[in-house]
């Protein structure tokens, strides 16, 4: 299980909700009233739908489709239809995930962000798999976040923002062209 | 899968859509269980075909009907659509990007009211639903007989009853407190695209009174099906899963009774295996 960049750490605002991608699976990334990044996996336990539908309360997520809200820690704490009933048995699936350099990281085994950091770039989603992105970019200045198996997400870090970010731009033209 | 393996699938009638809508689209073309049905319009009737094999047709509740298998007997009937003081319509035929089966277990669910169709089939201020216990009647039709939930144009609590007859379709008996043992009706026919696509078809007949615009009615029922298709095409499984994957409340009685249902029937095309 490895550990991916989901996010720049800048772009979860306070009452937003982002969504993301890992793998196959699909994220929604939010900042609680706590000020602590949360990273679950993009679906209510209760009827499938996409939580990034719902709404960030700060205090709790909601669910679009009746109404649940989820505390910061994932569980239940409220099914409207039931009178706002609590259910701590029942809970989003909450992955590992921290913030550091700049980067929301998550993992969906044992979280392992390693040394990364700096000014991070705005990131950039490739047409082509994480494989031959990587066989092109230096290591210690980028990661790569697959979006399922044709597709990834590039995350940098480079004080010339402008320059990498334009190196960043013609290799994804030369890629994807070459299919 | 191929729906030929599920035999109550296969052998269940299905909407094609509303006569009107065939002949004024010269709709010829349509899409039922991963199969491309061909529609010959004739003068006084629709006839099905299924790569040059003609299928069954029937007209009823609004709609054309057919089957790729072989069902033990007519389409799903109401009589009450027939009486004479209705007013009946065919509101739409919309494409929706899920399993027909999880419209099913939407119609039938009452608890998304305050959060889906605020202000118009409830409000936050009264969550609350009181259900009861799901029949299954000797015909082997469920029954979920009065369903309770605040509506608020009446400013009161109204009651549904669902009758699900087929695994994709369901019809609403909305009881009318006026006149005891009389009920307005909504019928929802989904036709299977394939496991992840349908296309909805919904059905109108309530009792006729002074106040009724049609075209207004027409599109209020629209708007309240359009709200339900954000919440449809945002799940993301988008097959329904008949046991586990779900978590399920208190309330969730009719909709757990809906997937018991279909796994006693052996249902599995469009569901989570």
């Amino acid at each position: 299980m490895s550990t991916y960049i989901v996010a720049l750490d800048r772009e979860v605002l306070p009452e937003g909700l982002v969504r993301g991608r890992m793998d196959t699976a699909e994220l929604v990334i939010w900042r609680g009233a706590s000020g602590s990044v949360h990273v679950w996996e993009d679906r209510c336990p209760h009827r499938s739908s996409r939580l990034s539908a719902g709404r960030n309360m700060g205090a709790y997520l909601e669910d679009p489709y009746h109404g649940w809200r989820f505390a910061e820690d994932g569980t239940v704490i409220h099914v409207p239809a039931e009178g706002g009933k609590g259910h701590p048995e029942i809970s989003a699936h909450v992955l590992a995930s921290a913030v550091t350099g700049g980067f929301v990281w998550a993992s969906a085994g044992v979280l392992e962000t390693g040394d990364f950091a700096g000014p991070p770039l705005r990131p950039l989603h490739f047409g082509v798999s994480a494989n031959r992105v990587a066989a092109e970019l230096d290591p210690t200045k980028t990661r790569i976040t697959p979006w399922g198996a044709a597709a990834c997400m590039v995350y940098g870090i480079d004080p010339d923002a402008m320059a990498a970010h334009r190196m960043l731009t013609a290799l994804r033209r030369r890629l994807e062209a070459a299919g | 899968m191929d729906a030929r393996d599920d035999p109550v699938v296969w052998n269940a009638w299905y909407p094609v859509g509303a006569p009107t809508d065939i002949r004024r689209q010269h709709a010829t073309r349509t899409r039922l269980l991963g199969h491309q049905i061909d529609l010959t319009i004739h003068k006084t009737w629709i006839s099905a075909a299924c790569e040059g094999r003609p299928l069954p047709v029937t007209e009823r509740l609004g709609y054309v009907w057919t089957t790729l298998g072989r069902p033990d007997g007519p389409p799903q009937s109401l009589l009450e659509y027939y009486e004479v003081d209705r007013v009946t319509m065919n509101i739409w035929s919309t494409p929706i990007k899920c399993s027909g089966l999880r419209i099913i277990d939407n119609v039938i669910d009452n608890a998304h009211f305050p959060f889906v169709h605020p202000g118009i089939l409830g409000d936050a201020a009264h969550p609350d639903i009181i259900t009861a216990e799901p029949i299954i009647d000797e015909g082997g039709t469920l029954w979920l007989p009065s369903q309770r939930a605040w509506l608020p144009l009446t400013q009161s609590v109204a009651e549904y009853t669902y009758r699900i007859a087929d695994p994709y379709t369901v019809i609403l008996y909305i009881h009318r407190p006026q006149s005891p043992g009389r009920h307005d009706f909504l019928g929802i026919f989904a036709q299977p695209v394939d496991e992840e696509n349908f296309i909805a078809h919904k059905m109108f007949a309530w009792v006729h009174e002074n106040w009724m615009d049609e075209r207004r009615l027409k599109s209020d029922q629209q708007w309240i099906s359009v709200q339900d298709k954000y919440v449809l095409e945002r799940h993301t499984e988008k097959r329904l899963p008949l046991a586990g994957l779900e978590s399920s409340v208190s309330v969730d009685v009719g909709s757990l009774a809906y997937r018991q249902w279909l796994r006693d029937k052996g249902v599995r095309y469009g569901a989570v295996q």
